[in-house]
């Protein structure tokens, strides 16, 4: 039995420093602060999503840390943000995680029934290079970690120049078969708001953007629930435009041209960004030094940068670096496009009305 | 026993030793492992309940029955119909369709025929919903297949739009949860001696008559099982409206989900689930409570 | 030719044989009986009479005309099942109209018929009973009522009483008989139970080994059996070798000879087989061995109440005779005894 433990731990060894190894070769400049290995023997846990964020989290975020820290990081890769919710509500006071990164709105569900620790900012020095409205959460619970951006989708092939305004998806010349998102998502509450002052109202006067978005229904072919449908359905010439849709979800495939997708963030009116959080929970497993250190190693200007550049999130670091060439493209987001057009959540105003939102929009496009 | 004597010298040891345990309590013991599974999914279902009268925030303390005033509201009505419409005509579809291949089934000779044909039945069941969406996307997708032949035949000069409406969800509906039909209807018809079939036909009855007024009748009991398993799997059915409905269709189950994620609100989510649960379970009572006499003649004579 | 007409029928799946060489002719009228043992393609014979089963072989005319071919459900025979295969969702009365339902007659004319039937049959009040709840020789005669609402040219009887206690199954034959003979219609019956077929009979057929062995009267079967077969078969027989030795002479292994009818085809020096019948072995207290009295010693004795069977072993074979018990002469296993085996009761068999 002490056999069969010791050759299967031996096997993770291995397994995790070639890992390492790796990791160490792809990002050289992690020797600069390579030697301090402060945090050798010791064990943090994450909990993140399951899709292609998370698993560039583990690429650029985890490994990184590992290579510089001697720590080691077991990622739980898990669904949603409301499965990590039911998941942390479940364990209670005992929770398996030192870490977890998920949406504004399941970090407030997670504070409201406190189970969150508050974290101390001034454990965190790159805060110090966060614009003050990313810096922080959930009511101070969370720690802003990169900014989920919506753009607009487009096919390649039959929208030969990227929109500059969302009024294109209500352009049936320019683009005939068009999806939006799913009425449980964020995006189609900002969409709401989108339409709303397209038609002359605000969030505080939706009914005009109700009616403006009626116009789009005999158009829209799907409420795309699931990305690499929709990935699909551009691949076979079905779709011409479409969104609020992060292209954080078709990293792979916007770079494959045989799928001829396209996202731009050009549009006039801005763009929306929701704000992934940090969060620490209380009565945490692991060590607090170690959780602060990761916290702040997701917030290098090189990790942010990477981030961005890897999957097309935008850095929350204004001093995020981004290459000549990735600045060229109309999806990789830098800080100074962020700060001039994104707009952020009114998290609290919509948590008033998004059950009578989601509603209209699901009625308003029910087949 | 007075006449163990007979059967036993006395004195003899007995053939086993005494057993302390009684045989019921033997059965119960044999019951246990899957009492306690069950035991936890009521359980989880009670909880359920519980949760429905709860207030958002406070689900096991609070208890409101706002949850289920809400479901009165034309928004919840509509989808609880479209989502007994859509069960219930997708178990009429799957029935109609798994009749013949059920007959087919239950008259193969060959095992190796029938073991085949049983796979072919069983797919949608080994195949991943998600892998299948992406078949149904390819073959009747706007781009897909179909649409490029008709196109290509002139048939039509716009993509016909079979998915991301009902009738995409009807396919899916009826699709995944064919082999719920034909299972029993093949396994009910397989109890229909071929001599039933005989005598009608000596007796006058052509093929197609045998078949309407002899094995249909006979297979009733298993039609209607068939039907009863489709309706009860389609009504709380979720990825299949949620994949090949492009969340156009807003049946009930995908409602739930909503309720869940993003709004977080578990009363409302759990009221909607009981209200699924109670109204299934009355069709399918209503279904039995009709069937029932003709159910029990049939097993009566069987 | 009227009535029902086999020519060279046969039945083959694929290379195995359940049926050949079928000639039969089965007059108007008559009962007649397919006898065999199991295996032997009385039932296949049955099933493609009834166009269930395809010829391979042969034709089939009823009245003259080719019937071989038609689907059963035109050919407008009655048959009744092994199993019945009573309708369990309808009532007695709905099982004996369906023929009736299904020719389009009306529903007066079917209600009046399937109460005329249920006369017949003693089962007036039981109409509107499920078939369920009805006794197994009730469920009988509902399927004999069945088979013969639509007044069918022929009536098929596929082992009937096979699932029937013996009691039971004896009273029926007599029933579904005197049935038979009251509407005079043509029905051939397959059993493997040759008591049930004496008992019913006009016409015995018996098939073995695939093919049809002899054809006659119950009787005729019995007393004359045209070879080893179908001696064996039916009844219980002493058959033993012997050789012939001429003029109506036949030498038995023992060396005794016996006197028997003289049967012209026989050489002398030709090895035959002897048939007879337990009855008509007559035992007598030891006595000198004269012309067809044999010697011979008990070897087993079997009394069962009705009828006594003594085995006796003479002059080289084993002789089973039964008498009643006032016949018996109190036998038992050892003694000596004489034998006497009348000349009119032996069957030269050609081997």
């Amino acid at each position: 039995m002490s056999e069969h433990d010791f050759s299967r731990r031996q096997f993770i060894k291995t397994v995790g420093a070639a890992s390492v190894a790796a990791a160490a070769l792809s990002f050289p400049f992690i020797k600069a602060s390579a030697g301090d290995m402060q945090f050798q023997g010791k064990t943090l846990r994450l909990l993140t999503w399951s899709d292609d964020t998370g698993l560039a989290a583990l690429r650029n975020i985890a490994a990184t840390f590992e290579a510089k820290t001697g720590a080691k990081v077991i990622a739980d890769r898990t669904g949603s943000t409301s499965e990590m919710v039911a998941k942390l509500k479940a364990a209670g006071d005992r929770p398996q995680y030192d870490i977890i990164t998920l949406a504004g709105v399941g970090a407030e569900g997670l504070a409201s029934a406190g189970l969150l620790e508050k974290p101390d900012l001034n454990r965190i020095p790159n805060l110090r290079d966060v614009p003050a409205q990313y810096q922080t959460g959930a009511g101070g619970h969370g720690i802003g970690y990169l900014l989920w951006c919506n753009s607009l989708i487009y096919s390649t092939r039959t929208v030969t120049e990227a929109p500059d305004s969302y009024a294109a998806l209500w352009d049936k010349d320019m683009a005939p078969n068009i999806f939006l998102p799913p009425p449980n998502w964020t995006e189609a509450m900002d969409l709401i708001i989108i339409a709303a002052k397209l038609a002359g109202g605000d969030e505080h006067n939706v009914e005009p953007g109700f009616k403006l978005l009626e116009k789009l229904k005999d158009r829209v072919i799907t409420l795309g629930e699931n990305p690499n449908q929709i990935a699909e359905l551009f691949r076979t010439g079905s779709l011409d435009m479409g969104g609020l849709y992060a292209p954080a979800f078709f990293p792979k495939q916007i770079r494959d041209p045989s799928y001829g997708l396209g996202a731009t963030f050009g549009m006039k009116e801005g763009f929306y960004t929701d704000l992934m959080l940090s969060v620490m929970p209380k009565h945490r497993p692991g060590d607090t030094d170690l959780a602060y250190a990761f916290i702040d190693h997701s917030l290098d200007p090189l990790v942010q940068g990477k981030m961005a550049e890897d999957i097309f999130n935008g850095p929350v670091n204004a001093k995020a670096i981004i290459s000549a060439e990735a600045r060229k493209s109309p999806y990789i987001l830098t800080p100074e496009q962020i700060s001039e057009k994104a707009i952020m959540h009114d998290n609290a105003f919509l948590a008033t009305v998004h059950d009578q939102w989601i509603r209209r929009y699901t009625e308003i496009f029910s087949s | 026993m007075a006449h163990s004597t007979l059967t036993r010298p006395v004195g003899a040891a007995p053939l086993r030793p005494a057993k302390t345990i009684s045989p019921s309590a033997r059965a119960w013991l044999f019951l246990t492992p899957s009492m306690l599974f069950l035991g936890v999914l009521i359980a989880a279902s009670l909880l359920v309940l519980r949760m429905s009268v709860g207030t958002k925030g406070a689900e096991w303390s609070g208890f409101s029955l706002a949850s289920y005033a809400q479901l009165l509201e034309p928004y919840y009505l509509k989808s609880l119909l479209l989502t007994l419409r859509l069960a219930l005509v997708s178990a009429l579809i799957a029935v109609l369709l798994a009749t013949p291949v059920g007959y087919c089934m239950s008259r193969l000779q060959s095992p190796l025929l029938r073991r085949v044909f049983l796979a072919a039945v069983l797919m949608p069941l080994l195949v991943n919903l998600l892998l299948q969406s992406y078949g149904w996307l390819v073959i009747l997708g706007p781009g897909g297949m179909l649409n490029q032949a008709l196109l290509g035949l002139g048939l039509i000069d716009r993509p016909v739009m079979l998915l991301y409406n009902q009738t995409g969800v009807l396919m899916g509906l009826v699709q995944t949860a064919f082999p719920l039909a034909v299972l029993p209807i093949a396994s009910a018809m397989r109890g229909v001696a071929r001599s039933y079939e005989e005598a009608a036909a000596t007796l006058g009855a052509s093929r197609l008559q045998v078949f309407r007024q002899v094995v249909l009748p006979m297979s009733l009991p298993g039609i209607i099982t068939g039907a009863t398993l489709v309706f009860a799997y389609n009504a709380s059915s979720f990825v299949v409206p949620l994949l090949l409905g492009g969340r156009r269709v807003p049946m009930l189950a995908v409602m739930v989900h909503d309720q869940i994620a993003p709004l977080m609100n578990w009363p409302a989510a759990s009221a909607a689930g009981v209200v699924l649960i109670v109204t299934t379970l009355a069709i399918m009572t209503f279904s039995e409570f009709v069937t029932g006499r003709r159910r029990r003649i049939l097993e009566a004579s069987q | 030719m009227s009535g029902l007409v086999l020519e060279n029928v046969g039945k083959h799946y694929g290379s195995a044989c359940a049926v050949t060489d079928v000639n039969l002719h089965l007059p108007e009228g008559k009962l007649v009986c397919f006898l065999g043992p199991s295996g032997c393609g009385k039932t296949t014979l049955l099933r493609m009479i009834a166009g269930l089963e395809t010829l391979s072989d042969g034709e089939i005319r009823l009245d003259g005309q080719d019937i071989g071919h038609t689907p059963a459900h035109q050919r407008n025979f009655g048959m009744v099942f092994q199993s019945l295969a009573l309708f369990p969702h309808m009532t007695v009365g709905e099982n004996i109209a369906y023929p009736l339902r299904l020719r389009g007659v009306s529903k007066v004319d079917q209600q009046a018929r399937v109460t005329e039937l249920l006369q017949l049959i003693q089962l007036q009040e039981m109409v509107d009973r499920p078939v369920a709840k009805l006794s197994g020789g009730q469920r009988q005669r509902v399927a004999i009522a069945r088979a013969i609402a639509a007044r069918p040219k022929l009536l098929l009887l596929d082992e009937p009483l096979s699932a029937l206690d013996a009691k039971l199954r004896e009273s029926m034959q007599i029933e579904i008989r005197q049935l038979q003979q009251r509407l005079n219609i043509t029905t051939i019956l397959v059993t493997h139970d040759q008591r049930e077929a004496m008992t019913m009979a006009d016409i015995v057929v018996v098939l073995g080994e695939h093919r049809v062995q002899q054809v006659g009267t119950p009787i005729e079967i019995y007393r004359n059996p045209a070879n080893a077969f179908v001696a064996d078969f039916i009844g219980s027989g002493n058959i033993f070798p012997a050789t012939a030795l001429g003029s109506g002479r036949v030498g038995l292994p023992g060396g005794a000879a016996l006197q028997v009818p003289i049967c012209e085809s026989i050489q002398a020096g030709a090895s035959i087989k002897l048939l007879v019948r337990p009855e008509d072995l007559q035992l007598s207290l030891p006595q000198a061995s004269a012309g067809n009295c044999l010697p011979g010693t008990v070897t087993f004795v079997r009394d069962s109440g009705a009828t006594v069977e003594t085995t006796i072993e003479c002059s080289g074979v084993s002789l089973t005779a039964l008498s009643t018990p006032c016949q018996s002469i109190g036998l038992s296993i050892g003694n000596p005894v004489s034998v006497t085996i009348p000349a009119a009761a032996c069957r030269v068999l050609t081997a």
